[in-house]
């Protein structure tokens, strides 16, 4: 009998023995995988794109609440006093006392100083550093973060370490979830034995007993299966991880990994980014009361979800901070202010992705250079053209400009999300090609279909200056062009153009043409300049689509991608040069190496003087034309622009531009259902909202005549050069100087003195 | 031709740095870049007080230095930034077709002169310094092209 104790004693030590050496061998390799699958997870750094950096100087317009949301987006905070640090900002009288961040760009890098800027009548009056009072003639703030690379597709995970992460939350998130995390093992036996006996004496399932390592250990698999091996292995990955890891490390993580709501169809995870779904701040700027409620959230997200139940999530916070309280890790009166606190949440549309089209569109190019895989784990800092404020005001006038129009009009209005009124906005800087801002749609959630690089519709009147440019070597702006009815033969079949609305003149100037945007007058010079010879031309201008060999083309019946168009317009506002456009700039290597630097290239597309000569008529386009509104919205600088309106009044379109700023609008039903408005009244007051909230983007300056053009005196009856006094109507005009009219007025020249007068005594009486 | 107040804004904005040229060594015998002074912000005493422009000038010495140096695309960046806020920004574009030249593009060099051409046009000084970055622009181009 003894024997047999003893053997089973044996047995069982032998059994205990191997049982434990398998079981740490088990943990051991265990411990390999869970670096593999957390370290690796901790040590992979998402690229991140970049917006464009912002350049203040002496004189650059300054509209206040703009640069604060700027300062904001950069990550500056307002400090009480005067910042001592770097990244605080404070305002003051008469201006911005700011401590700037270390900025570092490609071949860049400047450290940050204390700077101190005056603003005078809504501009940078002066700009000086605090320490040495050196006058400083030019400051770059920092690009904004737009996104980050993390994990497959669009998923954000903000990766805060742990230093950066506030106690309050720390404590809360242990007061909520594990209070002893800091004394167990990665099991707690203490709180399973009490989670068993609240649920026995419940009778239902009211607490839980995993630690945090064990829910972290949860989340190494991905399948919520429930079986014994399951939990088993679970458990062994709880032990795997605290042999790994310190309890530091491993709060961190959890922190960075855990689950915290639902946003549509992607899932919040880790703290960083549920601070910034749900309060729209920074992990680091949390309050207390805050804290708490995202720590409340892990039990059930999407239960005590502030967006879902308030009251609930208020409930579920207050009893966090009671449990951290118990915990000694707040006062009695910290808890009660917390408690008393409501829960204020940031709303879906302050989480929303940042200029998700041209963020599409910058991906694109990127996944050309990089696999997915490098992007989300080599660390990459991509710099965009990207403006923030530029975008903010594209987005903020594409949407009340659509609103706007809905409200006017009932039958623009639809149900349906996806069959609602559309919009798509372009800027960019014409010199440079720089895509400052790019809205490719009404509502990224709703559709991400790209209209700003994707759509293909017809451009109607916009097209017009497109062709006029490249018959500018067969017509001078002051030629006339018959306005009359004319049959044309297309295909066999006859083809007449209307105009938009009845209009007496039968003949009008090329200026006129275009100012009026009258379409029989734009066939007839076409027709008479050549079609071929002008879609030959038109080859030049880089178009994605084709531009049929039609007479109505120079209405805009061919159909064309809303960047193309700006595009071409860029070369009108350039010299004739045509920037390639722009978006992605540099990537850099997380050792700072340069991979791709992309730099602005020119293509020469017309002569400066061509190009001059269109944006003079579309000036005239704007001040007395089709885009006289313009005024009204309080445009008082030199514009030139260009309405365009198609058939059944599918599309509409504006295409304005100075110097410095090219804008473009489109709006359109998708399924080419008619907007009943034209491009002046749907497109115009959309592009006039979004130009008139960048003061500081328009010098004002007015657009300068280059070398190869020249200004003469014309009749207007004859579009002749003007016979001194003989003509009665005479006008100046810009020519080519290798296009000028070498006739002169063939109506008045030879007009005597009798007959002069004669005119002179009728003029009297009209 | 009538001079209104913005031509004869631009002349004289065009004598103030032509004037600040005309006073500083000129640029070598063997078509390398000019003094870095050259390019220097006009004075404001002077009257001038056009600040988009002092700040492109400062933008384009600096893009100046960093083409001196050898660092090519870093000059290229800041002289990109100097056009994009100040598109008669004539030296920019000089110095765009010089770091063109230096990376060998002599395509992009050329469409960068012509720029240079129309805004420096009205300073004797920087005119012809363009019409000799043409000239050895197109020295290169025909020396490129194959016999």
């Amino acid at each position: 009998m003894i024997l047999w104790i003893k053997r089973l004693i044996k047995i069982a030590l032998v059994a205990g023995i191997s049982g434990f050496l398998i079981a740490s061998l088990y943990c051991w390799h265990l411990t390999g995988r869970v670096e593999k699958r957390f370290s690796g997870r901790r040590w992979q750094i998402p690229s991140v794109i970049y917006s464009d950096t912002t350049l203040l100087y002496p004189g650059r317009k300054i509209h206040w609440p703009s640069l604060r949301e700027k300062l904001i987006g950069i990550g500056y905070r307002e400090s009480s006093g005067a910042p001592a640090s770097k990244g605080y900002y404070r305002p003051t009288d008469d201006g911005l006392e700011i401590y700037l961040n270390d900025l570092t760009l490609p071949g860049k890098v400047r450290y940050g100083f204390p700077a101190v800027l005056t603003f005078k009548k809504g501009t940078i009056h002066s700009m000086a550093r605090r320490d040495s009072g050196q006058d400083l003639p030019i400051l770059e703030l920092e690009p904004e973060v737009l996104m980050r690379y993390f994990g497959k597709e669009r998923e954000i995970r903000q990766v805060v370490p742990i230093d950066e992460i506030p106690a309050s939350l720390q404590h809360a998130v242990m007061a909520a979830e594990d209070a002893r995390f800091y004394t167990h093992y990665g099991v707690d036996p203490r709180g399973i034995l009490r989670a068993v006996y609240t649920n026995l004496k419940h009778g239902s399932i009211r607490q839980g007993g995993s630690t945090l390592t064990q829910q972290l250990a949860k989340n190494y698999f991905l399948t919520p299966e429930r079986t014994f091996t399951r939990k088993l292995n679970e458990l062994f990955i709880s032990f795997a991880i605290e042999l790994k890891y310190d309890k530091e490390e491993i709060l961190g993580i959890y922190l960075n990994e855990i689950y915290f709501g639902q946003k549509g169809s992607a899932s919040v995870n880790g703290a960083g980014e549920a601070a910034r779904f749900y309060f729209n701040k920074r992990v680091q700027d949390l309050s207390l009361a805050e804290s708490a409620t995202i720590a409340g959230l892990i039990k059930g997200p999407n239960l005590y979800s502030p967006y879902k139940d308030l009251e609930r999530s208020r409930k579920r916070r207050n009893v966090v901070l009671s449990s951290m309280q118990k915990n000694g890790w707040i006062t009695e009166e910290e808890r009660d202010a917390a408690s008393a606190e409501p829960i204020t949440v940031a709303g879906y549309e302050a989480y929303s992705q940042k200029a998700p089209y041209f963020l599409d569109y910058v991906s694109s190019q990127l996944r050309e250079l990089y696999p997915a895989t490098s992007l989300t784990s080599l660390g990459f800092s991509i710099y965009t053209t990207l403006d923030t404020q530029v975008q903010k005001a594209a987005e903020r006038a594409l949407k009340r400009g659509l609103e706007r129009l809905e409200n006017n009009n009932p039958k623009l209005r639809r149900n349906d999300p996806a069959k609602r009124l559309q919009g798509a906005v372009v800027v960019i800087q014409p010199r440079t090609g720089n895509i400052l801002a790019m809205v490719g749609g009404r509502n990224y959630r709703i559709s991400q279909f790209n209209r700003a690089t994707r759509a293909r519709r017809q451009s109607g009147s916009c097209f017009k200056p497109v062709v006029a440019s490249v018959l500018l070597d067969k017509f001078t702006p002051a030629d006339l062009l018959s306005n009359e009815k004319t049959d044309y033969e297309v295909d066999g079949k006859i083809w007449t153009p209307k105009n938009f609305s009845e209009e007496p003149e039968k003949q009008l100037s090329v200026r006129d043409m275009l100012r009026k945007s009258s379409n029989r007058a734009a066939v007839d010079m076409l027709m008479r300049g050549g079609l071929e010879h002008a879609v030959d031309r038109l080859e030049a201008f880089h178009f994605s689509t084709p531009v049929a060999p039609w007479p109505s083309m120079v209405l805009g019946a061919s159909e064309v991608v809303p960047m193309d168009l700006a595009r071409a317009y860029a070369v009108f506002a350039s010299d004739g040069i045509q920037p390639f456009p722009l978006s992605l700039k540099d990537v850099v290597d997380e050792r700072d190496e340069l991979l791709v630097g992309r730099h602005m290239q020119i293509d020469s597309v017309l002569s400066p003087g061509e190009a001059f000569l269109i944006t003079s008529m579309l000036e005239g386009a704007a001040k007395s034309g089709t885009g006289r509104s313009l005024a009204r919205y309080g445009i008082d600088f030199p514009v030139a622009a260009k309405t365009g309106t198609t058939n059944n009044y599918r599309d509409a379109w504006f295409v304005g531009y100075t110097p410095d700023l090219l804008a473009l609008v489109w709006v359109g039903f998708d399924n080419n259902d008619p907007i009943y408005a034209t491009g002046a009244t749907a497109a115009l007051p959309i592009w006039a909202e979004l130009v008139s909230a960048l003061p500081g983007y328009i010098s004002g300056n007015g657009f300068v005549p280059p070398p190869d053009v020249v200004k003469l005196k014309v009749c207007r009856e004859s579009g002749k050069r003007a016979a001194g006094l003989k003509c009665p109507d005479v006008y100046e005009e810009y020519f080519l100087e290798s296009n000028t009219p070498d006739e002169t007025c063939p109506i008045h020249g030879k007009a005597s003195l009798w007959e002069r007068m004669g005119r002179g005594v009728k003029g009297l009486f009209k | 031709m009538s001079l209104n107040a913005k031509t004869f804004f631009l002349v004289f904005l065009l004598a103030v740095i032509g004037s600040g040229c005309a006073t500083l060594p000129g640029g070598t015998p063997d078509g390398s870049l000019p003094a870095p002074e050259l390019i220097a912000p006009p004075d404001k005493s002077r009257g001038y007080s056009d600040s988009r422009t002092m700040a492109s000038h400062s933008l384009t010495a600096k893009g100046y230095e960093r083409l001196e140096k050898g660092d090519v695309d870093g000059a290229l960046r800041l002289l990109e930034k100097a056009v994009g806020i100040n598109p008669s920004d004539g030296p920019g574009y000089y110095y765009l077709a010089e770091a063109w030249m230096a990376k060998g593009n002599y395509g992009q060099a050329e469409r960068f002169n012509k720029l240079a051409e129309i805004y420096l046009r009205r300073d004797r000084y920087w005119a012809d310094q363009a019409r000799d970055q043409k000239r050895r622009i197109n020295e290169k181009q025909s020396g490129d092209q194959p016999s």
